[in-house]
C-alpha cells in the first residue's frame, strides 16, 4: 500500500517546518525566525517499526492572489479545476514565475494530503484566502491546523474562518504538544484518506512501543553512568611524598575534567536517543567534593601492598610446587603451601623497608598520589539525580524547540518517593553498592522506575 | 568520521597473563610427555592425552561456554579479584556494561590455548632437532588393529598427507612391552613425529584459530549492536551546522516628506493617520496588495513616485510585495497594533522586513523612534 504523504504548506514562517519537525522527530529540519528559509519541498520519512508515512515540509506561498488568477484563466468549470492545477505545475512558464508555488503544489497534485498551517496567535486577514481557494482547487483530502505560535488571542476567529474551506481544523502547538497530542493528530490524519487508516494506527502504536524502549535504553545509558562515575579513580606514581603531594593540583583538575566528559557523554547519548542532535548544551559542573586525594606507597614494579603480596603468595607457591613436583609429591604439597606462606608474609611484613631500597641505583619503591574513588553515600544519587532532570526535560521536548538546555540538580526525592517500597528499597541497595564501587547486577532494570 | 569499534571498546586487548599461563604449559606439559623415559621412549597414547583429549576438552568447554550463556560468568568472578589495579578493574567493568566480558575471557583463553598450541610445537621440534625420541605405545587391552582405527579416525583431516597417516605395520613395530627386548630398527620409532605434528596443528593449533576468530567476530557483533555505540555513530551522523547569515536594510525614524500612502494589507489607517508626515487623505492613497481589486492593484503598480507602503509586521513579506516594490520606491512602515491602538512591532519582526527590503536598494524600512528595540 503507498505510504501516506502529507504535505504541510501555509504561508512563510508559521511554523511549517516546526510542525514538520516535531512530527518527524527530526531536529536537523532548518527552523528560523526568517521567512523563505525553506525553499524546496523536502520530504521527511517517518519510518517507525512496521508502518511509516511521509512529511512533505514546503516553501511558504509567495504570490497566492497571482496564482489564483492564473488558474482562473485556465479552468472554465469546477470539473477542470484540479486539472488546472495540475497544468499549473507542469508549465515551464509558471515554473519560472511561481517556483515557490510549484515546489508547494507538485507534492499535492501527486497525492499527498494537505496539512494547511496559520498562525493562531495574530488576526485572521483575508490575505490568506487566495491560498486557501488554491489548496480547495487542488480537490486533496486536507486539514486546517491552527499553531498559536504567541498565544492563543485569535484561534478561535481561526477556526471559523478556516471552517469555511476546512473540514477538520486542530490547534496545534509543535513547540509544546506532548505526546499524546502528537499522536491524536495522527490519528485525525487518518481520516483523511480512509485507505490510510491501518498504516497510521500501526505507526502510533509502534510510536508508543518505541518510546517504551527509548526509556529503557535511557536506564541503561545512567547506569553506566552512575556506575563509572563512582568508580573511577586517577592514580599517578611518584618517588616522594612530597613529590606526591605537589600533584594534587594537576590530578584533581584530570580527575574533575574527566568527571565532567563521562557525564556529558552521557547526556549526548540520551540526547541522541531522543533523535535531539542539535541541541546546545549549558552545562552546570558537576560538584566533586575536596577531600578525595590520598597517598599510598607503591613497591616493586609498580604494586601496591595488596597486589604485590599476591604476587609473592603466587611466586614462592609456584616454587614450592616445582619442589612438590621434584620429589614426586611425597611432600604432599606442603612446599607449595609453605612457598605461599612465606612468599605472602616477606611481601606484607617486608614491604616497607622495599620503598627504600634500590637496585642499581634505582628505587624499588615509592608514593603513589590518588584521587577518588567518590565513597560519600549521597554520590550515586546527585548523578541520578541531575540525569534524571535532563531526562525529564529531553524525553518531553519537541524537535521544533532549539532553546539552549541547562542542566542542573534536580529534585530525585520526590521521584524516589513515588515508587513502589520493594522498588525503593532496591534502589537504595544499589546505590549502596556503588558508593562502595560494587558492581550491581541489573542496574538499569531497577533506574527505569525512576525514568 | 564514525568512531570505529575500536575506539569504543578495548575488546581486542591482549591480557598477557593469561598467554603466560599457556606458554608455562605448554613448556611444561610437552617436556613432560616428550622426555619419555631413559632410553627416550615416548608414549604416544601420552601424547594423544596431551594434544589431543586435552585440545578437544577444552575445544568443548568453549563452545558450549559461547553457545550457552547459562552458568557461571568466571568473567565477572574474575573481575571481583581484589588484585586488579584501578585500570583493569575499569577494563572489566566496561566490558561487563557491554556485555562482553564472557567473550573477551574466551577470546583471552583461545590465545592462551594458541601461546599453548605453539609452544608445544616449538617445544616438539626442539627435541626432535635435539634428542632422539621413540615414539612408542602400550596398551594391556588394545591391539594394533583396534588402535588403528581410531588412529585412522583421528587423522582423517589430514588425509592428503600420507606421511603422517598411521599403518598396522607401523603400530606393530612400534608396539612396546616391559618384558620383550625390542628387534624392530631405532629409525621406525620416529616415524610417527609426522603424525604427532599433524595432531597438534590440526586438533590443538587450528581450531583455536578458528574459534578466536569466531569470537572475536562475534564480540565485535555484540559491541556494534551496543546501543551506547548506535548512539555515538547515530550521533556523529546527524551532527550539522546551520547559520543565519544575512544583511540588513537600514532602519530610519524619521520619513521624509511627500510620500503617498500605500495601505498594503488592509489596514486600518486611522492607526497611522497621527503620525507626522503620514497624510492618509483620499488623493494621498493607494490600495495595493491582497485586499486592492485589479484596478486599484493596476493604479498603484503604474504609480513611480515615492511611497509608504504599510505593512502588518507580523506577516512575513511574500513575493507579491516584492514583485511590487521592484518597480518603486520609498519606505517600508510595518505596524502592529493591539485594541485599536499602534503597538511597538517585534525586534524579530523588523528584522524579517530589513532582511528583505536589503536587496531593494531604492527602499527603506520606517520604524517609529524608540519602537526599534522590544
Amino acid at each position: 500500500m503507498k505510504r501516506a504523504t502529507f504535505a504541510v504548506v501555509g504561508h512563510p514562517n508559521k511554523g511549517k517546518s516546526s510542525i514538520v519537525s516535531t512530527l518527524s522527530q527530526n531536529d536537523a529540519i532548518h527552523i528560523s525566525a526568517r521567512s523563505g528559509t525553506t525553499e524546496h519541498a523536502n520530504r521527511y520519512r517517518v519510518e517507525t517499526e512496521n508502518s511509516g508515512y511521509q512529511l512533505v515540509d514546503t516553501p511558504g506561498f509567495q504570490r497566492p492572489s497571482k496564482v489564483l488568477r492564473w488558474l482562473k484563466n485556465n479552468a472554465d468549470g469546477a470539473h477542470l479545476r484540479a486539472q488546472a492545477v495540475r497544468q499549473f505545475v507542469e508549465s515551464p512558464e509558471c515554473q519560472a514565475s511561481f517556483p515557490d508555488e510549484v515546489e508547494l503544489l507538485q507534492p499535492i497534485v501527486n497525492g499527498a494530503a494537505i496539512l494547511y498551517v496559520v498562525d493562531g496567535s495574530r488576526p485572521y486577514g483575508i490575505e490568506y484566502e487566495a491560498e486557501m481557494e488554491i489548496l480547495q482547487w487542488t480537490g486533496q483530502p486536507s486539514m486546517a491546523l491552527i499553531n498559536p505560535i504567541e498565544n492563543n488571542e485569535y484561534v478561535q476567529q481561526w477556526q471559523d474562518a478556516l471552517a469555511q474551506f476546512f473540514k477538520t481544523v486542530r490547534v496545534f502547538n509543535p513547540m509544546t504538544a506532548d505526546f499524546e497530542k502528537q499522536t491524536s493528530l495522527l490519528q485525525t490524519f487518518a481520516h483523511l484518506n480512509p485507505d490510510w487508516d491501518g498504516l497510521l494506527n500501526l505507526v502510533v502504536s509502534d510510536l508508543v512501543q518505541q518510546k517504551e524502549s527509548k526509556r529503557h535504553v535511557s536506564a541503561i545509558i545512567l547506569a553506566r553512568l552512575v556506575e563509572d562515575l563512582c568508580c573511577y579513580q586517577v592514580k599517578q606514581k611518584l618517588l616522594a611524598e612530597e613529590q606526591a603531594e605537589a600533584i594534587k593540583p594537576v590530578l584533581e583538575k584530570r580527575y574533575q575534567n574527566w568527571m565532567e566528559q563521562r557525564e556529558q557523554r552521557a547526556l549526548n547519548e540520551l540526547l541522541t536517543n531522543y533523535s535531539h542532535h542539535q541541541l546546545d548544551l549549558e552545562f552546570d559542573q558537576i560538584t566533586i567534593p575536596h577531600n578525595l586525594f590520598d597517598q599510598q606507597q607503591w613497591y616493586m614494579w609498580g604494586l601496591d601492598k595488596k597486589q604485590l603480596a599476591v604476587a609473592a603468595t603466587v611466586a614462592g607457591a609456584t616454587a614450592g610446587a616445582m619442589l612438590d613436583a621434584a620429589v614426586a609429591g611425597h611432600s604432599f604439597m606442603l612446599g607449595a603451601i609453605g612457598g605461599g606462606v612465606a612468599g605472602f608474609s616477606s611481601a606484607w611484613f617486608g614491604a616497607d623497608k622495599i620503598t627504600e631500597a634500590k637496585f642499581k641505583g634505582l628505587p624499588l619503591g615509592g608514593y603513589e598520589a590518588v584521587i577518588g574513588p567518590i565513597q560519600n553515600r549521597n554520590f550515586p544519587y546527585v548523578i541520578i539525580g541531575r540525569f534524571i532532570y535532563f531526562y525529564d526535560q529531553i524525553s518531553r521536548r519537541n524537535h521544533a524547540n532549539r532553546d539552549k538546555v541547562i542542566i542542573e540538580t534536580g529534585q530525585l526525592q520526590a521521584k524516589i518517593d513515588k515508587l513502589e517500597k520493594s522498588t525503593q528499597k532496591e534502589l537504595h541497595q544499589a546505590c549502596e553498592r556503588l558508593a562502595k564501587q560494587k558492581s550491581v547486577q541489573g542496574l538499569e532494570n531497577i533506574l527505569v522506575a525512576l525514568l | 568520521m564514525l568512531p570505529k569499534v575500536s575506539e569504543f571498546s578495548q575488546f581486542n586487548r591482549v591480557f598477557w597473563p593469561f598467554i603466560f599461563v599457556g606458554v608455562l604449559l605448554g613448556i611444561g606439559l610437552s617436556w613432560s610427555v616428550l622426555g619419555g623415559d631413559a632410553q627416550g621412549r615416548v608414549n604416544i597414547l601420552y601424547l594423544l592425552l596431551v594434544y589431543l583429549l586435552i585440545p578437544i576438552l577444552s575445544l568443548a568447554l568453549s563452545l558450549s561456554s559461547l553457545l550457552f550463556s547459562k552458568g557461571v560468568n568466571l568473567a565477572s568472578l574474575l573481575s571481583q579479584m581484589p588484585f586488579w589495579s584501578a585500570e583493569t578493574k575499569q577494563f572489566f567493568r566496561k566490558n561487563s556494561q557491554l556485555g562482553v566480558d564472557k567473550h573477551w575471557l574466551l577470546w583471552q583463553s583461545q590465545l592462551a590455548a594458541i601461546a599453548f598450541s605453539i609452544i608445544s610445537l616449538l617445544v616438539f621440534f626442539l627435541l626432535l632437532l635435539a634428542t632422539d625420541i621413540n615414539f612408542v605405545w602400550r596398551s594391556t587391552i588394545l591391539s594394533a588393529q583396534d588402535l588403528l582405527h581410531l588412529l585412522e579416525l583421528v587423522a582423517s583431516p589430514w588425509q592428503f598427507w600420507p606421511e603422517a597417516q598411521p599403518s598396522l605395520e607401523l603400530l606393530q613395530s612400534t608396539q612396546d612391552s616391559r618384558l620383550i627386548s625390542q628387534s624392530t630398527q631405532s629409525g621406525v620409532y620416529a616415524n610417527w613425529w609426522q603424525f604427532i605434528l599433524a595432531v597438534q596443528i590440526f586438533y590443538s593449533f587450528i581450531p583455536r584459530v578458528l574459534l578466536l576468530a569466531l569470537i572475536g567476530l562475534i564480540g565485535r557483533r555484540k559491541l556494534q549492536d551496543d546501543v551506547e555505540y548506535k548512539l555515538q555513530q547515530t550521533g556523529y551522523a546527524n551532527k550539522s551546522s546551520t547559520s543565519d547569515d544575512y544583511q540588513l536594510a537600514e532602519l530610519i525614524d524619521n520619513l521624509p516628506r511627500g510620500l503617498t500612502v500605500t495601505n498594503w494589507a488592509d489596514i486600518d489607517l486611522s492607526l497611522v493617520e497621527d503620525l507626522p508626515f503620514v497624510d492618509c487623505s483620499k488623493d494621498n492613497l493607494l490600495k495595493a496588495g491582497p485586499s486592492a481589486n485589479d484596478a486599484e492593484q493596476s493604479i498603484a503598480e503604474r504609480w513611480r513616485g515615492p511611497q509608504l507602503v504599510i505593512v502588518k509586521s507580523w506577516e512575513p513579506p511574500l513575493g507579491e510585495l516584492e514583485d511590487y516594490l521592484e518597480n518603486s520606491e520609498g519606505v517600508v512602515f510595518p505596524i502592529d497594533w493591539k485594541n485599536g491602538e499602534m503597538v511597538i512591532p517585534k525586534k524579530q519582526h523588523l528584522l524579517e522586513w530589513r532582511r528583505f527590503i536589503f536587496p531593494l536598494k531604492q527602499w527603506k524600512v520606517f520604524s517609529v523612534k524608540g519602537q526599534s528595540n522590544r
